[in-house]
């Protein structure tokens, strides 16, 4: 046993009771003070005097040091008693008995964190259930035992790595463990316990026990997976060590489930005043055992920030799907946050889902002009309405406009055949893009290939494409793709729209960059729209006109680049365009558990810090940076759905961004693994007290009245021994 | 046997000055409490008859005997001389040793008694001599049993100088062949050296035909060692210093100083010497009667 491991051993319910172990030290002190405190007398029969030490003298001394032993033993044992060790008296036992350590070991309880788990049965969710029957594991071994504790989720948490050998610590852990609102990965968690029993072992040495019990609901999501030749072989590699793996399954066979699945809003980016159709798809899962195979009529009540605003009722088809379409209006301009709910589930993560929605006046659009009329077609595209009801507000602009106006107003920028652009204009067109802004670049025959390059496709690219040479062609063709990028998407099965019959006779040559997708071609193969991803924003870049003012003149009479802008498709297309970079900014604040958000506020805060307030009440202080006046924020994949706001630190903590996350709805299966599709390793047991005690190392032991005892036996010794010295030698 | 208590304790002894005062008082104080003597009739005449053989005295013939039976038989006699009786007295370092409860050094009741033991024999007309030594014979008084004598022994024994070691053995067999007339030899000391040449020197004593009495003179912290909690006992005769826990050494020592005593004894029963044990608190009259009683009885 090395030192790790005998100090492994030596744990304390009251370690500071260990002080009065010092009083040790007073019998020595009393001792070395007799010994200076002497009488003195003259003595005549030394004779016989010398003669009774020479006899006993190491007798004397033996009891002496006997007498000192104890003396400094009681306090030593009566400190020990009271500091309430865990394991003295099993290490003890076993070194006088030579037993075979058979009460001593390292229990590794991973609890199933998927969110199957919170299906409640009799009120009672299986990860309750989880929790006690691990409770009584820990209760059931001896105090000896060292418990980790790991919670298996889409990335295994290791709440306990290091083994806790106080049961009360692993409890407390224990009762504050929260599920989360994802799936479960078995592979993972098979890593995370090989990781942490090699980190156990390499701290307190080989374990004599060791053992891993999951607390599971075997939900075929996470399960599926046992069977595959990784998890297998690391089954096997755990049994090779002796590690006792078994499982004390929580689940109920006949469960059936409705779920949420999708909360979305149809329209692309909602606007005040404008009613907004919002989906939800619902699912049912029945259980296999189910009596009745009739749909079922269910409750789903829509909440905006919290108010419920409406509600439907909907036959859900047994093992079927079923959509409500929700017509909403939001009278408020900005941040707000929808949830649907659906009643009466015995499982609740999945019956809500959120979405969360940025309710503008319009979608604003700046359009820059090489000259004036070029950007005419194009805000026809965008607002084709002379009222105001408009979804999408255009305003004309110079090129001076780059430099001078404050893009971040806007959600799109167009540049519409602007001719050159310098080195400044390009640095602030990629800061816009950067900070969450859309750039559409259309070119025409006033633009100079080589200043774009330089200004937008040089070291850190915000085009798609470097821009080459004006091909000219006859009659050239658009190719959709056959409509793979959603952009294009909404032409499919509308050939007539003249998206394909668009003449294009003069266009610029693109060659792609790296993380560009195309979304449309030429006939002869050259993309002609393509798009990226730059910062939080992105980037359109179309090779064609978009007006037909730019013209080839070398042919007689001079003939437009394209007939795009003129041609019925173009509306369509830029409000397409529009739509797929406005829903992108959308989905940046819905995002699924574990997945991170970000984004920006308009405003500089006086601490760098922002205070995230969750679903569960609790708060997390996250660190912000500052971008050039405004604040960027990011906030880590939660494990919790809900919706989660920021607030400023500041008096009061006003709120300055919001996001939702939503739960995974593969979890919403609740189909079962069949215990014998587990391998013979994985021994299953059923939910029950007596289920949970077969897993424990042997019977608890205290050891506090032993010691005590100890003490008064080392009380009595200690006065027979002072007795018998008193009687002196004999 | 009734005595004032107050005449015989050591303690009472010990505030009186000088040591006549001292024996006056135990003496006069024992002999008002006896009806008679026990020293009388120590010294009667005793005589038996021997056949006779060529060359005695012709003087000593019985011949009444002669006459009745017509044969020759002496009449043999004992000496009637006064009884003669020599004190031994122990002056060693040794006997210095006082512990705190103790009235007495033993030196001083061992002084003490020779003059009370002296000052009865002069009372009974009889005659007393004095020896003091240590490692030798430091002083000498032939036995007298004039007026003068007690003064004389009181005077050497209140000027008996502590010795330095105790001799015992030898001293004895140079006494016993000093001491021409035989007598009761009185040895008065605690005796602290080596029994084989203790019991040496008083068998040759016996052998010189002196009845010989032993007082055995010690403290009783010798007999007890009552002694608690650490000490440093500092040796006396040239003996080294030791530290010690008494308690736990007690019944060692006790069994290593009763050996020693119960050797002593068992020696002098066995050469018919009377062996008689004085701790200074022993109150004197308590110590003279079991001495006196002890001689009376074999006398008679």
């Amino acid at each position: 046993m090395d030192a790790a491991n005998l100090l492994a051993i030596w744990q304390f319910g009251s370690g500071v009771m260990l002080w009065w172990a010092a009083a040790a030290a007073l019998p020595l002190l009393i001792h070395l003070w007799t010994r200076r405190q002497f009488r003195e007398t003259r003595w005549a029969a030394m004779t016989f005097l010398l003669a009774a030490m020479q006899k006993h003298s190491r007798r004397i001394k033996l009891e002496q040091w006997l007498l000192l032993a104890l003396r400094v033993a009681i306090p030593i044992v009566l400190a020990l008693a009271l500091s309430n060790p865990q394991q003295i008296g099993s290490a003890l036992w076993r070194g006088l008995t030579g037993q075979g350590l058979s009460d001593r070991g390292h229990c590794l309880l991973v609890i199933d964190g998927s969110f199957s788990m919170d299906f409640r049965n009799a009120g009672v969710s299986r990860f309750d259930e989880a929790r006690r029957l691990a409770s009584e594991v820990i209760d059931g071994n001896p105090q000896g035992t060292g418990h980790s504790l790991l919670l298996m989720a889409q990335t295994t948490q290791t709440i306990i790595g290091d083994p806790a050998f106080e049961a009360n610590d692993v409890k407390q852990e224990l009762a504050a463990l929260q599920l989360t609102h994802g799936t479960a990965n078995l592979l993972n968690t098979l890593q995370t316990i090989e990781q942490t029993l090699a980190e156990a072992e390499k701290k307190h040495g080989v374990l004599p026990q060791r053992r891993v019990i999951f607390f599971t609901d075997l939900g075929k999501n996470t399960w599926a997976e046992v069977s595959t030749a990784e998890c297998l072989q690391r089954l096997a590699k755990l049994e090779e060590k002796g590690i006792d793996v078994s499982l004390i399954d929580v689940g109920q066979t006949a469960a059936s489930n409705h779920a949420i699945t999708e909360l979305v809003a149809e329209s692309p980016w909602v606007t005040l005043h404008d009613a907004t159709t919002f989906r939800v798809d619902l699912k049912n899962k029945t259980a296999a055992g189910a009596t009745t195979a009739a749909p079922q009529r269910v409750t789903v009540a829509l909440f905006v920030d919290g108010q419920r605003v409406n509600e439907q009722r909907v036959d859900l088809p047994s093992n079927g799907r079923a959509s409500l379409s929700f017509a909403q209006r939001l009278d408020t301009p900005g941040e707000h946050v929808v949830e649907a709910v659906l009643l009466d589930d015995q499982l609740p993560v999945d019956n809500h889902r959120w979405r969360w929605v940025n309710v503008r006046r319009a979608l604003s659009v700046l359009c820059i002009e090489g000259r004036y009329g070029e950007a005419d077609h194009l805000m026809l595209a965008l607002r084709p309405q002379k009222d105001d009801s408009a979804k999408i507000e255009v305003r004309r602009a110079t090129d001076s406009e780059l430099i001078e106006g404050d893009l971040q107003q806007y959600d799109i920028v167009a540049l519409c055949n602007v001719g050159r652009l310098s080195q400044n204009e390009g640095n602030v067109l990629r800061q816009y893009a950067e900070r969450g802004g859309n750039l559409f670049v259309l070119l025409g025959d006033q633009v100079q290939a080589a200043s774009y390059n330089e200004a937008l496709a040089g070291d850190k690219p915000l085009l798609p494409a470097k821009i080459g040479e004006v091909q000219r062609g006859n009659e050239l063709r658009i190719d959709p793709l056959q409509y793979r990028h959603p952009l294009i998407a909404a032409f499919r099965g509308h050939q007539r729209s003249g998206l394909l019959t668009t003449p294009v006779w003069n266009y610029h040559k693109l060659q792609p960059l790296a993380e560009s997708q195309t979304a449309l071609s030429l006939s002869t193969g050259d993309a002609v729209l393509l798009e990226r991803e730059f910062g939080r924003g992105r980037c359109l870049l179309l090779a064609l006109a978009s007006s037909p003012l730019s013209l080839d003149r070398t042919v007689d009479p001079p003939r437009p680049w394209s007939s795009l802008s003129t041609w019925p498709s173009f509306p369509p297309l830029m409000q397409e365009a529009a739509a797929y970079v406005a829903a992108k900014a959308e989905r940046d604040r819905t995002v699924d558990v574990w997945q991170p958000a970000e984004g920006i506020i308009n405003a500089a805060l006086s601490k760098p810090v922002v205070i995230l307030k969750k679903p569960d009440t609790s708060e997390d202080r996250l660190a912000v940076t500052d971008d050039q006046g405004r604040t960027r924020w990011q906030v880590p994949g939660q494990p919790r759905s809900g919706a989660y706001t920021l607030h400023s630190t500041d008096a009061g903590e006003p709120e300055l961004a919001s996001l939702v996350v939503n739960p995974d709805t593969r979890e919403s299966n609740l189909e079962r693994l069949a215990a014998d599709a587990l391998p013979e390793t994985l021994r299953t047991t059923t939910a029950n007290p007596s289920s949970a005690t077969t897993s424990q190392f042997g019977p608890p032991k205290s050891w506090f009245r032993e010691l005590l005892l100890g003490v008064f036996g080392l009380l009595l010794a200690e006065s027979f021994v002072a007795w018998h010295l008193g009687r002196g030698v004999r | 046997m009734e005595s004032s208590p107050t005449s015989f304790d050591p303690r009472q002894l010990a505030k009186l000055r000088g040591l006549r005062l001292r024996a006056r008082h135990v003496v006069e104080g024992y002999i008002a409490g006896q009806h008679r003597s026990p020293l009388h009739g120590f010294s009667i005449e005793f005589a038996e008859h021997r056949e006779y053989s060529a060359g005695d005295d012709l003087r000593h013939l019985d011949w009444k005997v002669f006459g009745r039976t017509d044969k020759f038989y002496l009449k043999q006699y004992e000496d009637e001389t006064n009884l003669l009786c020599h004190l031994v007295v122990d002056t060693s370092e040794s006997m210095t040793y006082q512990s705190a409860g103790a009235a007495m050094s033993k030196a001083e009741y061992a002084q003490c008694l020779a003059a009370s033991i002296a000052w009865l024999v002069l009372q009974q007309q009889d005659s007393v001599g004095l020896a003091t030594f240590d490692s030798q014979i430091r002083a000498m008084i032939r036995a007298s049993g004039g007026p003068s004598q007690l003064q004389q022994i009181i005077q050497v024994l209140e000027k008996s100088p502590a010795g330095i070691k105790t001799s015992a053995g030898p001293i004895l067999h140079e006494l016993a062949e000093r001491l021409s007339k035989r007598g009761v030899v009185v040895v008065i000391s605690d005796l602290l050296d080596d029994p084989a040449n203790l019991l040496a020197g008083l068998r040759h004593c016996r052998h010189r035909r002196h009845d010989v009495v032993v007082f055995h003179v010690l403290d009783p912290a010798e007999l007890d060692f009552p002694f608690k909690g650490p000490t440093k006992f500092n040796g006396l005769e040239a003996m080294p210093e030791v530290f010690a826990e008494p308690e736990i050494l007690r019944q060692a020592y006790l069994r290593e100083f009763n050996a020693y005593r119960e050797k002593l004894e068992e020696g002098c029963q066995n050469q018919q010497i009377d062996y008689v044990l004085a701790s200074t608190a022993l109150p004197f009259d308590q110590l003279l009667a079991r001495f006196l009683v002890a001689r009376r009885t074999k006398v008679h």
